[in-house]
């Protein structure tokens, strides 16, 4: 650390050394200036590394700065060698005699276009933080049906085959797919800006576990198509400051924004049919209006006709860009679109009942607008922004089912804490259910962005404040109370409209630094952000703090050697996720306890009786999820050959998890046997009963908490090489290790299910080790595409390997620290417990080797896509993924275990332009 | 053009390996069987008798006389139940003439394989026992409910039968319900099976030792809940006047489970569930009634027993805590399962060597609505003797209308 920050030091010092040492030129000097830029593109690069070197071996050195441009002063007049070299972009070399003052514009290739590249694969990022960026071309061979198949693009990623009925997760950098909500939820996605925001999305059933639900779980990446997309990056790294509301990465989706023809896609596969259309209108030189629709019909299994997934989404965009006086600039688009999604299950009608059916839609509004304004290039100031969105969605699951009880079953009549008689239900009914969500968001985001120069250190300074607001204004969950889909339900209706928005206020500043030094050249970027929840209720721990996350990224560009050049990089930032309005909001719990349950043969005599516990959910002491990301990245890049490998460790002490506390409630349990049944003619009276007082003993775990504990480690590196011009062929290779361990981060209370001597257990136990596991997996991809251009051709051969994967649970005892009982005093749990007639069901008992490591060795598949262009206007593509596999059996614990692969998946598809 | 040829290549080779493993189905193997007799029976002589070896995944059946020398048959190669039934003399003690007696042994799932193999299945004498109560019948899948083609669970139950020529008392006496399932196997570790039965349940007739006398064939009916369950599915019967009912005294509404206070509960010393129980809709468990040896207390204290097994994937399970009950305190025992789905017996082979069903697959449309009830041997006047010899294969009929149905 010491080590570092002389380091740093060093170079905001060395830039002073020179200037005193420029002061001693001959009086006859000139100067060279000069603008660096891309020449295809024409975007200027900035921070280029410019060397002129004078016949005398004297060197002078510059950097581009934000605008791609340079400026060497005090020039003695003579003959020059400049070179400037620019990561990702052929090397510059030319002689140049230098008489007079002198301005130049230096176009470079890139090194990927310099063979007009086409690129199948994720590329990886050049900059600060670890990226992936999927282009157009990378998706067109892939042939996704929507955003969950480019992740398989990732390092670590693997091909899945499309699952259209339940919702799809992002997950990043996991060992193995997880049920922490916050691998999902802690992923932001951006399209175009636009913040999509999931926090207000309550669609559940509470208390019923149904695959197709995924609140608190972020967004369902089923819902995005890929068709408008011109490119995404996913930001696996440390994100700038700007962007907030995540812990584990960020999805920047960049959606087409220019002039094109009509394109069309018609894809088919073992599940869905596609269709999509879009056209980028040209209404002046500098407007452009896109529209897209696209159409997706999906089964969720080939054989059942009976349950499918249907998505519709549309959108117009408007760009324009306006000159105004004085250079100055202005960009504005406006964009509206629509994402409409129905998730269907009906029942067979020949196994089940004709009126069984579950629907889930989801129908989404989204509105946005942005206005840039751009400065002219010397001025401080570069740009001005103001973003605003507005996203409503109109969710919707309706239900029916006939119910059909197999006992007599009675529901509760209160929603209020006390004793009342409960109604029993008839035996058979009809059950309709209703859950009407309509989350509102909208998100308003103003920044700015100056540029300036300290001694020779250039800055760009972004900073920026973000208001977003979220609101459900549904009616929540409509149903009959007496004739409830869910009989066993700890929950009640309640309108969605009743529970307060969610206000959270963000803000940042960023610097972006540059350090020129000779030709070696460090970037720094220092950002802080803060974030804070606005109108809580003053209960809430949360309330009126300001969560601080700073984010530090350095990158070293070492000089280049020929055409070699190292990067180095490192960075550490913290990220916050405030809670979702579902985790702040939750529902009440009820808990209804039978206290008389008199079940006579005439029903004129029943009666059942209960005490209701009703208690509110609300954690006020709920902490926003934080991570802590540090990594270290080499880059390599030979003449187009590109090699980067990370290294990463995310830790997050407090990731949102349902924790567990105990209840001890007092009833009565009245006794029957006093009663003459056969004599009765009424129900009895409670007054004339005797009873027992009685505790129900109970460990629960429902409220949402802070008690995940998430560590992350791995390395992810990709190799790609240039085409090879005779072969027309590219080699991509990837691949991560990751290691994750998940644990909780709090003590815990569980309790039995046994039932002993007519009683549930009334003992709970406190527990306070570690329950989880670590999980590795190392996984590689390698890719070989060849591009034939005179055929139109390009096809791909992929070998997705799993080296391996292993799960390793984490010591513990499986002993209560505490145990209690109906008194609710913790006791020692002692060794004598563990024989205790009672207390030794609370023991949790491993085998001898429960905690070794389990590992599955490797497997491989091999995918093979092409495209294939048929004139000009048409365009085919097929896939087919496990063409070959290649699963060995192996031995574990003296067996073999055989792996079957899956038989192999395909899909083909149509493009045309017109 | 080179990479296509070796693709190629590469697909043919695969090809031809696919199909270069697949002719080694003709293989057979000569078994040598013999029978052995308990170690703790003396005098015991098989004269006569026949094996049945059952191929578990093919059906087939291949029957073998027993005679006294050398036993050979020659089998295609699989998993194997064996069964033997025949005759033998007993001598019981001092008395010199010996006793003609049944015997029969079972062993289940012999793996047949290698060219040779030896087995060796053990004999017992049939009914060498007193005579005491019996499970006559089980009723588990429920009855059909038309509107919705499923199953209507609330009106299990078990009839037990005083098979005794005195009277018997009811209080005390012991339902079980297997942990396992007679349809998956696992190699449960330590093994058991020769000492206790597994169990899951154990639900105990109230009473201080003479409440609820049981004349001689008469029975009692154990149902879940002592309703009229016409009331809820017309093709369900009245059970408000069954003797014992079980009650999970479930304290929450989100499970109730119901209670005719006129008919008396089960002691429930020990269920997994503290919600209901509901017995295997499938009949893929093994049923048992018995006598505690020990006190409730000391039974909950100290008949745990804690055990792994290899699951299917090939990992070690976690270790599990049940309730295990001796085989001498088990007065009856059936296994039950469905016909093509058993693979083996939950309880030692003397307490049941085989095995009895609902219905022949585990559909509800198959078995919905049918009891199993044991075989009556004789009649009287005045009472029924039923069948018991310790093999429910041979003891029970399958498939039959619920005694308790009406209509």
């Amino acid at each position: 650390m010491f080590g570092n920050c002389f380091f740093v030091l060093l170079l905001l010092i060395s830039p002073c050394f020179q200037l005193l040492g420029q002061e001693q030129k001959e009086d006859k000097t000139i100067v060279l200036q000069g603008t660096v830029l891309d020449t295809q593109t024409k975007e200027t690069l900035s921070y280029a590394a410019i060397q002129l070197s004078s016949e005398n071996k004297v060197i002078y050195g510059a950097i581009t700065d934000t605008n791609g441009q340079f400026k060497l002063h005090n020039l003695p007049i003579g003959n020059y060698t400049l070179v400037i070299s620019y990561l990702g972009y052929d090397r510059w070399e030319q002689s140049l005699s230098l008489y007079k003052n002198t301005l130049l514009h230096f176009p470079l290739s890139s090194s990927a276009t310099a063979l007009n590249e086409v690129v199948v694969t994720a590329s990886e990022s050049k900059g600060m933080t670890t990226a992936s960026t999927i282009d157009r071309t990378a998706m067109k061979h892939l042939q996704p049906t929507s955003f969950t198949d480019l992740l398989e693009l990732l390092p670590g990623g693997k091909a899945k085959d499309p699952i259209m009925g339940s919702p799809n997760l992002i997950h990043m950098r996991n060992a193995s797919s997880t049920s922490e909500v916050i691998a999902s939820l802690g992923v932001s996605f951006r399209i175009d800006g636009n913040m999509i925001n999931t926090d207000g999305n309550l669609q559940a059933v509470p208390g019923v576990n149904n695959e197709k639900e995924f609140v608190s779980k972020g967004l369902d990446m089923r819902t995005l198509s890929t068709d408008n997309i011109e490119s995404v990056t996913i930001i696996r790294g440390i994100p700038s400051v700007e962007y907030g509301g995540l812990t584990d990465g960020l999805v920047d989706i960049k959606l087409k924004n220019k002039q094109t023809p009509w394109e069309g896609r018609f894809k088919a596969d073992q599940v869905g049919k596609l269709f999509a259309i879009g056209k980028g209108i040209g209404l002046s030189e500098k407007a452009v209006l896109n529209v897209d629709l696209s159409y997706l019909d999906s089964k969720i299994d080939p054989r059942n006709a009976l349950e499918n997934y249907k998505r519709i989404t549309a959108s117009a965009r408007f760009h324009k860009t306006n000159k105004m006086r004085k250079e100055y600039l202005l960009n504005w688009g406006m964009n509206v679109s629509y994402t409409g999604s129905l998730d269907d299950r009906k029942e067979d009608p020949e196994i089940m009942m004709r009126e069984d059916k579950y629907s889930s839609s989801y129908d989404n509004i989204l509105a946005g607008g942005n206005l840039e304004l751009l400065f002219p290039q010397k001025h401080i100031m570069h740009s001005l922004k103001l973003h605003g969105s507005m996203n409503q969605s109109f969710d919707r699951i309706e239900q029916t089912k006939a119910i059909y009880l197999d006992r007599p079953t009675a529901i509760p009549n209160t929603t209020e804490t006390g004793e009342s008689d409960g109604t029993y239900l008839p035996y058979q009914y009809i059950a309709r259910m209703k859950v009407d969500g309509k989350p509102l968001h909208t998100h308003l985001k103003l920044s700015g962005k100056l540029g300036f120069e300290t001694w020779t250190i250039g800055h760009v300074v972004i900073a920026g404040t973000e208001l977003t607001y979220t609101k459900n204004r549904g009616e929540g969950m409509v149903y009959d109370v007496n004739r409830p889909l869910s009989y066993t339900s700890n929950y009640r209706p309640r309108a969605y409209k009743a529970i307060p928005g969610k206000k959270e206020l963000g803000f940042y500043l960023e610097d972006a630094l540059l350090l020129p030094l000779g030709q070696h050249l460090v970037k720094g970027n220092v950002g802080i952000r803060g974030e804070s929840l606005l109108g809580l209720d003053s209960r809430f721990a949360m309330q009126g703090k300001v969560y601080i996350d700073p984010r530090l990224r350095l990158l070293w560009e070492l000089p280049a050697i020929k055409d070699w050049h190292f990067d180095l990089s490192t960075g550490i930032g913290w990220h916050t996720k405030t809670p979702t309005v579902s985790q702040l909001y939750p529902d009440p719990f009820y808990e209804d306890i039978v206290q008389l349950n008199y079940y006579h043969t005439n029903p004129e005599y029943r009666r059942i009786h209960l005490m209701t516990y009703t208690w509110d959910l609300t954690n006020y002491a709920l902490e926003p999820a934080r991570n802590r990301k540090w990594e270290v990245r080499l880059g390599v890049d030979y003449k187009g050959n590109k090699f980067s490998l990370t290294y990463f460790d995310e830790q997050m002490d407090n990731a949102f998890r349902e924790k567990s506390y105990y209840t001890l409630l007092p009833y009565k349990e009245y006794d029957t046997s006093t009663i003459d049944h056969t004599s009765i003619t009424a129900p009895p009276s409670l007054e004339e009963l005797n009873y027992t007082e009685e505790v129900l003993v109970n460990a629960r775990k429902n409220q949402w908490g802070n008690g995940s504990f998430i560590h992350k480690q791995g390395i992810e590196f990709q190799y790609a090489s240039k085409r090879i011009d005779l072969l027309k062929t590219r080699v991509t290779v990837d691949g991560a290790w990751f290691k994750t361990t998940t644990r909780n981060s709090m003590p815990f209370y569980r309790q039995s299910s046994v039932l002993i001597n007519n009683k549930q257990l009334q003992y709970i136990g406190l527990y306070t080790w570690e329950d989880g596991a670590e999980k590795q997996a190392f996984q590689t991809k390698c890719k070989v595409d060849t591009y034939l251009p005179f055929l139109g051709l390009t096809f791909s051969a992929d070998a997705q390997c799993t080296w391996f994967t292993s799960t390793k649970p984490l010591w513990n005892n499986g002993t209560p620290e505490y145990y209690l009982g109906k008194d609710g005093i913790p006791h020692v749990f002692t060794e004598a417990d563990k024989e205790d007639m009672y207390l030794q069901h609370l023991v949790q008992k491993y085998s001898a080797d429960y905690f070794t490591q389990e590992k599955i060795p490797f497997l491989m598949d091999i995918h093979f896509k092409a495209n294939k262009e048929i004139g000009k206007y048409i365009e085919l593509a097929l896939y087919v993924n496990r063409l070959l596999t290649l699963y060995p059996d192996y031995e574990r614990r003296g067996q073999t275990v055989h792996r079957e692969a899956r038989s192999p998946y395909f899909g083909m598809e149509m493009n045309i332009r017109f | 053009m080179k990479r296509t040829k070796m693709f190629l290549a590469f697909m043919a080779a695969c090809v031809l390996g696919f199909t270069a493993c697949n002719s080694d189905d003709d293989l057979t193997t000569d078994v040598s069987v013999s029978v052995v007799p308990p170690s703790s029976v003396q005098g015991l002589t098989v004269t006569s008798g026949d094996f049945l070896f059952t191929n578990v995944s093919t059906g087939v059946e291949t029957s073998l006389a027993y005679n006294a020398n050398s036993l050979i048959l020659n089998l295609a190669d699989g998993l194997y139940n064996v069964t033997f039934l025949g005759e033998g003399t007993y001598v019981n003690g001092t008395s010199t003439a010996g006793e003609e007696v049944k015997v029969q042994g079972v062993k289940q799932n012999v793996e047949v394989i290698g060219g040779t193999c030896h087995l060796a299945v053990e004999v017992y004498i049939v009914g060498y026992e007193k005579a005491d109560f019996v499970i006559a019948e089980i009723y588990g899948v429920g009855s059909y409910i038309n509107e919705t083609n499923k199953q209507y669970n609330g009106d299990q139950y078990f009839k037990i039968h005083n098979n005794a020529a005195d009277t018997l008392y009811a209080d005390g006496l012991v339902l079980l319900e297997s942990k396992f399932l007679t349809v998956t196997k696992y190699d449960y570790t330590p093994n058991i099976m020769d000492e206790a039965m597994t169990v899951q349940v154990v639900a105990i007739v109230p009473g201080s030792g003479k409440d609820y006398p049981v004349a001689p064939g008469q029975s009692i009916i154990i149902c879940d809940n002592a309703i009229n369950h016409t009331e809820s599915n017309n093709n369900s019967f009245d059970l408000s006047k069954a003797d014992f009912e079980w009650y999970t005294s479930s304290s929450s509404t989100s499970t109730t489970d119901v209670d005719n206070p006129a008919v008396p509960n089960m002691e429930m010393l020990y269920n997994y569930t503290k919600t209901i129980w509901v017995l295997h809709k499938m009949g893929s468990k093994a049923y048992a009634i018995g006598r505690l040896g020990v006190s409730a207390d000391t039974y909950v204290k100290d008949y745990t027993y804690t055990y792994t097994y290899i699951m299917a994937n090939g990992k070690e399970s976690s270790v599990q805590t049940e309730y295990k009950f001796p085989n001498d305190w088990i007065i009856d025992a059936v296994n039950l399962g469905a016909k093509n789905n058993f693979v083996w017996g939950l309880v030692h082979a003397s307490l049941d060597m085989g095995f009895t069903y609902y219905g022949e697959n585990t559909t509800i449309a198959e078995n919905v609505g049918k009891a199993v009830q044991r075989k009556v041997t004789y009649q009287d006047a005045d009472r029924v003797f039923y069948q018991d010899t310790n093999n429910s294969t041979a003891d029970f009929n399958v498939g039959q209308r619920p005694s308790q149905a009406t209509k």
